[in-house]
């Protein structure tokens, strides 16, 4: 209670400070005149009663001042006076404080705008009940080349079976079906999945409920949820969408649900789900579907894998004797749930924020320098400071509150950059950048931004303030600057740019490997042509499984037909299907080669599967270099064919033609005969080369209709809409791009963490240039005087250009070889972001450094010709 | 006569003894007192006189108002509170206590 009336009287006097001074002068001057009668009346004259008063009394100014301080306010006095003191000497010097605030500015924000996309998908957690005890399962065969791959279900019932360690498990698998039944059928992304998934993750429906283990039943179960988005777009939100109904592939689906839009973020585009009712045969032995666990709340990762590590053993020795071989190095991998989602694109944002940190180093860098030369202009206000009587801690107090103030303002005006910086690089985002609408300045990214601020002003201002304080009194009170400063401040300011040209080479070795590596990538052969090439996705409105034979013949004429009378429109030299088309990541699967035993240790062939129409190698221009193509009798005919690329005939049959061998699933046939060998292409990405491909002559609905046009693939996109619609109004047609398109989407990471890098490269050898040349005009202002020297013993205006441009070039030479020094071994941590170049590549080693020097030649170069433009006389007068 | 420092620490305590004393005083006169009730062995110098006052003015100890002097001059007057004189009470059997051990220890018969 005391401490409240302590606290409340402390604040009455804060508020009448005024008041209290005048009262303390009042009290004081009576003191001193009873005081001075006293003496009198002592004996003493009245003039030396007064000053023997006064001298007794001592300094009534610090006495008046520790009253004040016994209150406690001292502190926030100081700071308010150092504040209003700070505004009114940048108000007065407004040219500096624009540039420190701007260069400040510039590089709080880029940190802000990249830690708001790394907080947003790194470090915020999934909007699910407890994310950091949900995992996901995966399979890794190495035999066969297969990492993190999704489980099949009866692995998914054995793993399940562990509910010591498993409090729940989940299994979906991806469904895409067309919503018929309401005019131009339209191709919907959805999942299947197990009554289990949603209250595993404690997602809760907006409206309805999720389904009951009843629904999840073989045969039974036809019934949806539909996603937010889903719901707005089909009945507007209506709120008594439950009961109704919706139709899948011409099958009858029941309203129960809607889920909220923050799904989204772990499953984005997925429209609508529906229990995934396993029969007990279905997809066995295929690895379909992804599986989620939740932990118990008390068992770990490696507790999970260790128990399913048990099982993986078991599963390899109930095998059967010739599929275990394949089982070398089975093993099962248990991740977190959050590591899955962003495992790819962790790496590079890191080291963006890596890079924009050392953006931001430089920038304070740049800012210390300019400090560091008001400094040496201020020296004068400093003494007088010292003189009165500020302590060396209160003047450092002062500049740092300047320097505050400064990175403060630097930051809120960061704010606005870095705002106009992320609407930029939402656009922008490759597609692999998960869930880009939640990126915005929430509260974290502008707490991040105030410490990053403040830092950032302790940062830059600590040595200059430690200098600017230094005081030696008597010579800063007098005129002289001859003297010239110390030679530690000249030695800081140099240290700075040093540090500044160093980094500054990092950040261009980094976006010169990056660029590099792009061009290489873009310069990749794919194998295949891919000008005018429009790709198309369609699908019948009919789920069927491939053994209805009458079907896939009546899809067989339906394909022939629809190819015919495209390639016979005009502008479209050719037309195919296929279910693997380039960069669309085909099936994979292991093989037989007829004749071919692998050993117990050897590799299991596996390859690339694809399935395609007769024309697909002509339309896609990949060369044929051996043999045939098939045709549309041997999909008919009794003896199958198969086509390979080269990399699969290299591989097994190297050395020899792999014409006439045979290929095959099963032992005991069909065996496939090789006709033919084409090119090979790169299937998945550019970067990654295909181990070998198997192409099959077939038609299966879900193919996707590639077709090469005269020109411009994309204005024919309508005219080939409306034809496949006259064939067949319910095949649904989705994903219509063009071949160059889907190149670029297939680079578009590389592409946003190179054009962010350069970015920051750029703008780092700029702030580097502006210091450099800041403090070489400053260093040759300071030695006018020795110029003038020089001058007057004879050297010629060209020497005097030659030693401040070689004092330049000495400077920005240490800069830049601690610059690689330092590049080189920063550089490795980048390896696994390039592509055909190695971190320690030379070419953009010494590129960089040349670059750089020719930059830092240049912005000596103004002052250089400054100095050596100066007049004799006048320099040496110049004090 | 050389006149001994205040012993730090004191200073709360004479003076809030001088005002339990005296009633009400103002800063000139405080020093006075203590100066004359001393012997002229204690001398309060005005630099820590009135940041001491001002502290117990803090703290709720004293109170302190204008008023004119007997010889028609304003001063500002303080005055005990009755916290202060708990204050005072607390202060005065602390000092006891440290000097009596003082003694004790020093006093080698």
């Amino acid at each position: 209670m005391n401490n409240v009336r302590e606290w409340a009287r402390r604040i009455a006097i804060l508020l009448r400070r005024h008041k209290f001074d005048l009262d303390m002068d009042e009290e004081i001057r009576a003191h001193l005149a009873l005081k001075e009668r006293e003496l009198q009346q002592g004996g003493l004259s009245p003039a030396e009663a007064h000053a023997e008063a006064r001298r007794q009394f001592g300094n009534s100014l610090a006495l008046r001042e520790s009253s004040r301080d016994s209150w406690g306010w001292t502190l926030l006095e100081h700071l308010a006076q150092d504040l209003h003191f700070a505004f009114r000497k940048f108000r007065k010097s407004p040219a500096f404080t624009a540039v420190a605030i701007l260069t400040l500015a510039l590089g709080i924000g880029a940190n802000s705008a990249i830690f708001s996309v790394v907080d947003a998908i790194l470090l915020r957690p999934l909007p699910i009940r407890n994310p950091s005890q949900v995992v996901v399962v995966q399979l890794n065969i190495p035999k066969i080349n297969l990492f993190h791959t999704p489980v099949d279900p009866p692995s998914f019932h054995t793993f399940s079976r562990h509910t010591n360690i498993f409090e729940s498990t989940a299994l979906y698998l991806n469904t895409n079906l067309n919503l018929t039944g309401a005019g131009q059928p339209q191709r919907l992304v959805g999942m299947r999945t197990t009554a289990s998934l949603f209250p595993l993750l404690g997602v809760h429906p907006l409206v309805g409920r999720t389904f009951t283990a009843a629904e999840d039943v073989h045969g039974a179960g036809h019934v949806v949820l539909l996603s937010e988005a889903l719901w707005k777009e089909l009945f507007g939100a209506a709120s008594n969408v439950i009961g109704r109904y919706v139709q899948l592939d011409r099958q009858s689906y029941e309203i129960i649900g809607v889920l909220p839009a923050k799904l989204q973020i772990l499953y984005p585009d997925v429209q609508f789900w529906i229990p995934m009712a396993l029969s007990p045969r279905a997809f066995k032995g295929d690895l379909c579907c992804t599986m989620l666990g939740r932990l118990r709340p008390n068992i770990t990762r490696q507790q999970a894998q260790t128990v399913l590590g048990i099982d993986a053993a078991h599963e390899v020795e109930s095998a059967p004797p010739w599929a275990r071989p394949m089982f070398a190095g089975f093993s099962i991998s248990v991740t977190p749930l959050m590591q899955e989602e962003t495992g790819d694109i962790s790496h590079p944002l890191y080291l963006l924020l890596g890079a924009v940190l050392f953006l931001l180093l430089i920038a304070c860098a740049n800012v210390a320098n300019l400090l560091l030369a008001r400094g040496s202009i201020r020296s004068r206000e400093m003494a007088i400071r010292a003189a009165i009587g500020a302590g060396r801690r209160r003047i450092v107090a002062q500049l740092l509150t300047e320097s505050l103030l400064l990175s403060l303002a630097g930051g809120a005006l960061g704010l606005l950059f870095a705002w106009w910086g992320i609407t930029a690089l939402v656009d922008f985002a490759p597609a692999n950048l998960p869930h880009p609408q939640t990126i915005h300045l929430d509260a974290s990214v502008l707490a991040f931004t105030f410490i990053v601020s403040a830092l950032a002003g302790i940062f830059f201002g600590v040595a200059p303030a430690m200098q600017a304080s230094k005081v030696d009194l008597t010579d800063s009170l007098k005129e002289s600057i001859r003297s010239g400063p110390s030679i530690s401040r000249h030695g800081l300011r140099r240290a700075l740019v040093l540090s500044e040209i160093a980094l500054t080479s990092v950040l261009l070795v980094g976006a010169g490997l990056l660029l590099q590596s792009f061009a290489k990538l873009l310069d990749v052969n794919p194998g295949f042509n891919p000008t005018h090439l429009l790709t198309l996705q369609i699908s019948p409105s009919k789920q069927v499984s491939a053994a209805q034979t009458a079907w896939r013949r009546q899809y067989a004429e339906f394909s022939r037909t629809l190819l015919s009378r495209i390639s016979a429109m005009p502008g479209v030299l050719y037309a195919a299907l296929s279910d693997g088309p380039p960069l669309m990541h085909p099936y994979n699967s292991v093989f037989l080669i007829r004749g071919y035993h692998p050993g117990a240790n050897g590799p299991q062939p596996h390859a690339d599967t694809v399935s395609t129409s007769p024309e697909y190698f002509t339309t896609m221009k990949i060369p044929l270099l051996y043999g045939r193509t098939y045709t549309d009798e041997d999909i008919q005919a009794k003896n199958p064919v198969v086509v390979v690329d080269e990399a699969l005939a290299n591989r097994f049959w190297p050395g020899q033609s792999a014409l006439g061998k045979q290929v095959g699933y099963n032992n005991k046939g069909p065996w496939y005969t090789i006709i033919g060998v084409v090119g090979t292409v790169r299937s998945h990405t550019l970067a990654r080369a295909t181990r070998g491909t198997l192409y099959f002559p077939a038609y299966y609905p879900g193919m996707s209709l590639l077709v090469r046009t005269v020109s411009n693939p994309a204005a024919l996109a309508p005219v080939i809409r409306a034809q496949i619609a006259t064939l067949d109004p319910t095949q649904a047609v989705y994903s219509v791009k063009t071949m160059s398109q889907r190149i670029s989407e297939s680079v578009a990471q590389q592409r946003f963490a190179t054009a962010l890098l350069a970015l920051f490269a750029v703008l780092a050898l700029i702030l580097a240039a502006i210091g450099l040349y800041s403090v070489m005009a400053y260093v040759a202002t300071q030695r006018t005087h020795e110029i003038g020297v020089r001058m007057a013993l004879g050297a010629q205006r060209r020497d005097v250009l030659r030693l401040v441009l070689g004092q330049g070039a000495r400077l920005a030479l240490i800069g830049v070889a601690l610059g690689v020094a330092l590049a080189f071994a920063l550089t490795r941590v980048m390896a696994s972001l390039l592509f055909g170049v190695t971190p320690a590549d030379p070419i953009t080693f010494v590129g960089v450094s040349a670059m750089l020097l020719l930059v830092a030649l240049v912005a000596c170069y103004v002052p250089a010709r400054r100095a050596m433009k100066v007049d004799p006389i006048v320099a040496l007068k110049y004090e | 006569m050389p006149r001994d420092e205040i012993l730090p620490g004191t200073l709360h305590l004479l003076i809030l003894k001088t005002l339990a004393r005296c009633g009400e005083l103002h800063g000139y006169q405080i020093a006075r007192t203590i100066q004359q009730n001393s012997e002229n062995v204690l001398q309060v110098e005005e630099g820590s006189l009135y940041p001491a006052l001002q502290r117990m003015l803090l703290k709720g100890w004293v109170k302190a108002y204008w008023a004119t002097t007997s010889e028609n001059r304003r001063a500002r007057f303080y005055r005990l509170t009755p916290a202060g004189r708990k204050q005072l009470q607390i202060e005065q059997s602390q000092f006891e206590r440290v000097v009596g051990a003082i003694a004790r220890v020093i006093q080698t018969a």
